[in-house]
């Protein structure tokens, strides 16, 4: 917690330098106008949308193992959301001037259509994930009359969270990179990874250190959904090097900047790019036999290797390449300065307290023995 | 169980509303110190409207509030002019690409009138240099070529500003609305609104939207201080003027052969007395010295510009803010926001060439009313071969290329 705390004043007197100097302080120029800042957003908005591979079969198949570790899969979909927002807010040239997102260019700019679902998905989560603490304190179950409604409204809201996302980038024309049907697609089953692939670690912590009762078969179920994600997601991004490599057109550029370099020298994205596309696969390897994805050791290494895979494709090998070259052709090669990685780290501070402080609040409503107040005194009363 | 209740008790004895309350008066407070903290500029423009809803008398507030601001900030009178749209005129560019030398005159031009950053540097203008025989395969280009003269040899050169598309990408896409579409077809950026996000540049084909990346300078204060070497009356207070560059200027300017000079370009003398250029500056390099070098020009000014009578006395300070300005044009802009070409609005809804196109030494840039048939713009839509940047995607550019011969 000390760490987190140390990561946000680093963070923090980083973004004051930035406010002070401006964005000049960051590796970010007029070619490659977007860089690391919006690169973890668009990976975050994924880890948040992924709550919902766990809660599909939870409240829809009413699956029993899963089904106590929605909270959690909410409570980190709130932490993911917040750091959206906050890595947006890092971005803008204009931080003082954001509440003009309130009177917004609907419905044309799908960045204002971002800010509505990633706010109402926070919402949702929040209120389902606060509702059913609050109930758990009182030792009452939740009500699930109107629970079950949200938990339902949040499937199609965690879609909409990252196809937004996916739309804003692929709706330009000018940006060939992008501009492809299946890069939501695409966005939505590396999501499908990337999010339970830190879910997968964080229970088997949440096992070991507070004795806290998730069954084997939870986290295998998780993992196996994993491998098909996975797959799809490999797939895709084949489809997409095929066409652009047969076709061999002029958009051909920018693959070739992400996967070697332009004018005979490697690029400071390719090895990322490549060491990405072997972890994804890897990986997928692990998460697809089922003796690998049954072993703890090979299962922790998956899921280390696919939030790598993942983390790469949308942080870097998204972002940078659709800039690169610029839309005049020019190379100039981007990477993330001191400050950026500074601010970054705040802001992933901040995700991580307010995850430990959220799940420390829910903590006693997973595990009655832990209660306190009344759900405590009705547990006492209970067993009296 | 005892413990239990300590602890109950403690939660409930929490003052919640109290709680709450310091939370929100933290974040109003936090709020009021940043705002405490910032220059009245940006107090004033938390609060300022979008430039589409202001009525009448809050526009006329707001200008005074800005000139007076700009004097504050710059030390001399602005104009901060809200010149509207000219009935029945859509205005269109077209550019020579048969008689462009590649000199980068209207690149500098554009800086000076339009009140562009020079430190960090802010080009609306990118000139291409593209070697003959590749099409238009802008990968192929060098936008930083440094030659002694232009063009070089097999090269053809390429000027892309804002094309004013009239399906236009990044008015489509910016989340506020803080960029939009004139009726005389410029796409303009209120920089009172407009909240950094710089989606528009990446939705922008031609490259042609810049981000304030730093606080923007648009004098660069010290050096390219000139010596004047002689003031001749021309009559009706015009007097031809021969300079002579501080000897480590040359390098400053890129290419350093030309002088980054605009027609009607303001600057300011040793006395503080205001000129202003009225015609081409013309390259008088003195090959003897290289290290110096020559120019001539007309100023406009009530007396004569002061000779230097010694050696080290250098007069004038070419870095000076253009105070005639429009409030969607060239007013200064501030860090953290986007800005483009916008056609010099201040000159054009006058009456005015733009800036770029009244420089050009080889008349190779056009500029008019597409609605007129009449105009020059209209001659050369229909009797050259003109094309467009990236046709296929649809903007429908109302820049436009041709070969004039």
């Amino acid at each position: 917690m000390a760490t987190m705390v140390l990561f946000v004043l680093i963070g923090a007197s980083a973004y004051f330098g930035q406010v002070t100097d401006g964005l000049i302080r960051t590796g970010m120029r007029d070619q490659v106008s977007w860089g690391f800042y919006i690169g973890n957003f668009t990976f975050l908005v994924g880890v948040a949308a992924a709550a919902v591979v766990l809660v599909i079969p939870a409240y829809i198949y009413d699956w029993k193992p899963i089904k106590e570790i929605v909270l959690i899969g909410e409570l980190l979909a709130i932490s993911a959301i917040i750091m959206c927002i906050a890595f947006v807010m890092v971005d803008v040239g204009r931080p003082e001037r954001t509440w003009h997102f309130l009177l917004p260019n609907f419905p044309r700019s799908l960045l204002a259509w971002d800010v509505l679902v990633l706010n109402g998905y926070l919402a949702i989560n929040a209120l389902v994930a606060f509702h059913i603490m609050y109930r758990g304190y009182f030792g009452k179950p939740y009500n699930k009359k109107w629970v079950l409604p949200l938990v339902l409204l949040s499937v199609p809201a965690a879609v909409s969270i990252h196809t937004v996302t996916a739309f804003l980038y692929s709706g330009l024309a000018a940006r060939s990179y992008w501009n492809t049907a299946i890069l939501a697609p695409r966005f939505l089953t590396s999501a499908f990874c990337s999010g339970p692939a830190i879910i997968l670690i964080l229970l088997q912590i949440l096992r070991r250190y507070w004795k806290f009762d998730i069954k084997d078969e939870a986290l295998h179920k998780i993992a196996e959904l994993m491998a098909y994600a996975m797959f799809i997601n490999l797939f895709l991004l084949g489809a997409e090097i095929y066409r652009e490599y047969y076709s061999d057109t002029h958009h051909l550029i920018h693959h070739e900047y992400l996967f070697s370099g332009l004018h005979g020298h490697m690029s400071p994205v390719a090895p990322y790019a490549w060491a990405s596309v072997i972890a994804s696969t890897v990986a997928f390897l692990l998460f697809l036999i089922p003796k690998t994805r049954k072993n703890f050791l090979t299962l922790n290494i998956g899921a280390v290797l696919i939030y790598f895979g993942v983390y790469v494709e949308k942080g870097i090998a998204l972002v940078i390449p659709g800039f690169t070259p610029s839309m005049l052709g020019e190379v100039y090669e981007y990477a993330p300065s001191f400050t950026e990685l500074q601010v970054a780290m705040g802001v992933f501070g901040v995700g991580a307290i307010v995850f430990t402080a959220l799940l420390k609040t829910a903590l006693p409503v997973l595990r009655p023995e832990d209660a306190v107040g009344p759900a405590a005194e009705a547990a006492a009363e209970a067993s009296a | 169980m005892t413990d239990t209740k300590k602890s109950r008790h403690y939660e409930s004895s929490l003052p919640m509303v109290s709680r709450r309350n310091f939370v929100k008066s933290g974040v109003l407070g936090g709020v009021a110190a940043y705002l405490a903290a910032c220059d009245t500029n940006t107090q004033e423009e938390f609060f300022a409207k979008r430039f589409t809803e202001l009525t009448p008398e809050a526009l006329k507030e707001r200008i005074a509030w800005l000139e007076k601001h700009y004097e504050k900030t710059y030390g001399e009178a602005f104009k901060v002019g809200t010149e509207g749209p000219i009935p029945d005129v859509l205005f269109g560019y077209a550019l020579d690409l048969s008689r462009c030398v590649g000199c980068r005159r209207c690149a500098y031009a554009c800086v000076s009138e339009n009140n562009l950053s020079r430190d960090p540097q802010v080009h609306y203008i990118r000139v291409l240099e593209q070697p003959k025989g590749t099409g238009l395969d802008l990968h192929l280009a060098n936008p930083y070529y440094e030659r002694d003269h232009v063009p070089e040899e097999g090269h053809v050169y390429l000027p892309v500003a804002c094309q004013q598309c009239e399906n236009s990408p990044c008015e489509r896409v910016c989340p506020v609305g803080a960029t939009w579409k004139e009726p005389d077809g410029v796409i303009v950026v209120d920089y009172d609104w407009c909240i950094g996000c710089r989606y528009c540049m990446a939705s922008c084909p031609y490259g042609a939207r810049k981000f304030n990346w730093g606080a923007p300078k648009m004098t660069t204060g010290d050096s390219l201080a000139v010596k004047v070497l002689s003031a001749k009356p021309k009559g009706e207070g015009r007097f031809e003027v021969i300079v002579e560059e501080a000897l480590d200027a040359p390098e400053r300017l890129q290419p350093p052969h030309i002088m980054p000079t605009v027609v009607k370009r303001p600057f300011l003398d040793a006395k503080g007395n205001r000129f202003m250029t009225e015609t081409l500056p013309v390259a008088d390099t003195n090959p003897a010295a290289r290290s110096t070098t020559r120019y001539r020009f007309e100023v406009v000014a009530k007396e004569a510009p002061a000779t230097s009578s010694k050696d080290d006395e250098y007069g004038y300070f070419l870095d000076a803010v253009n105070p005639d300005t429009h409030y969607l044009g060239n007013r200064p802009r501030k860090k953290g926001v986007v800005e483009k070409c916008h056609f010099c609005l201040q000159r054009t809804r006058n009456g005015e060439y733009p800036a770029c196109a009244e420089i050009c030494p080889v008349g190779s840039r056009k500029f008019g009313n597409l609605l007129d048939p009449d105009s020059e713009i209209r001659y050369v839509l229909a009797n050259k071969r003109v094309f467009v940047l990236k046709e296929e995607l649809n903007t429908r550019p109302k820049f436009f290329y041709f070969f004039g011969v």
